[in-house]
């Protein structure tokens, strides 16, 4: 059996992990060192550090695997595999904000996409249907803004908090009685 | 998420939705100044209505992707005919989805009704039925929308 190709990275804090080549061909910049023979000695990562390292490394690692799997298992029925992997995903990217904006910098860095993808994705769901003071409290956010801007903020976006699109098939002439009854409110009114 | 560079904050105000995207401003002035960039609405409006409706709307002037987008949906909820919408508060006279006037608020009438309240002249109580005459449609509007969302 061939002896699979090493390669050693160098994190921030100087710590180095040994890694299968093949794992790291998931990041596009190092797929770019190894096909231009750059990758002889240690990468140096310096935007990177040893923590970040270790979940990007277990990220391409599972997610390498998988796809050798699902290449061997291809002619079996199913996909459970991706299925699994989903899971996996989802379960992988339940960390500290912290720690999944330290991902996000690393695969942007080290450009792999999926990773990318997968940690801004898990950020939305962290926003998405929150109120302004529970996105605060998730993210630990200072609240730099005063009553009055945030009022002015409230009804600049009201808008957008409207029931959605409903087409209106009450009668023209509802509406038309309605402002004539008005009238003639208005005109009585006058009159009296 | 203050350590996050510009572009990658971006990267995840994209995959947002506009109602996300509209309260966000409300968290703080970093994330107010992120979710007002004019790239993020005008990929939004491309999503929703198509790079047709996008090149035919593209704004012009001083109106940014958000105004054009905030119109657009107007269109959607109102139609392209005159309507008296209300928007939190406060009423408009809109037309095509464009707010052609601001009608008040309901704070405005509502306000002072009691006994040390100013003596009005006839005309000031006459613009203020109008005014209710007009509430009144704005809130009819609304109801009729939240009834059919509701029996939808």
């Amino acid at each position: 059996m061939a002896e699979k190709k090493m390669l050693t990275l160098r994190t921030s804090d100087c710590e180095e992990f040994e890694v299968e080549q093949a794992v790291l061909m998931k990041s596009e910049i190092i797929r770019f060192m190894i096909e231009d023979d750059c990758a002889d000695n240690v990468i140096p990562l310096p935007n990177v550090n040893s923590k970040t390292l270790a979940l990007v490394i277990e990220y391409c690692n599972k997610h390498v695997h998988a796809d050798a799997a699902e290449t061997t298992s291809a002619s079996s029925a199913g996909g459970g595999g991706e299925v699994d992997l989903k899971k996996w995903d989802a379960e992988f990217v339940k960390v500290a904000p912290a720690t999944l904006f330290d991902l996000i910098m690393a695969a942007n860095y080290l450009d792999i996409k999926g990773l990318q993808g997968l940690t801004c994705r898990a950020v939305v769901d962290m926003i998405q249907g929150k109120s302004p003071e529970e996105i605060r409290k998730t993210f630990n956010i200072k609240n730099d803004l005063t009553k009055e801007e945030e009022e002015a903020i409230r009804s600049e976006n009201s808008w957008a908090f409207d029931p959605l699109p409903v087409r209106s098939s009450r009668p023209r002439w509802l509406l038309l009685a309605l402002i004539s009854i008005a009238s003639l409110l208005v005109c009585s009114y006058l009159l009296i | 998420m203050d350590g996050l560079p510009r572009e990658l904050c971006l990267k995840i105000f994209h995959l947002l939705d506009h109602q996300s995207l509209a309260s966000s401003p409300q968290v703080c002035r970093k994330w107010r100044a992120l979710t007002s960039d004019d790239e993020l609405w005008r990929k939004l409006f491309n999503d929703r209505w198509g790079a047709d409706a996008a090149a035919f709307y593209a704004p012009e002037g001083s109106k940014s992707w958000k105004d054009v987008f905030a119109v657009q949906d107007r269109c959607d909820r109102y139609g392209l005919g005159v309507r008296i919408i209300r928007e939190g508060k406060d009423y408009y006279l809109i037309y095509q989805g464009e707010i052609q006037r601001y009608l008040g608020s309901r704070q405005d009438t509502d306000g002072d009704c009691g006994e040390d309240a100013p003596r009005r002249d006839a005309g000031d109580e006459h613009r203020q039925i109008s005014d209710r005459i007009l509430f009144f449609l704005g809130d009819l509007e609304k109801a009729c929308a939240d009834a059919k969302r509701v029996k939808a």
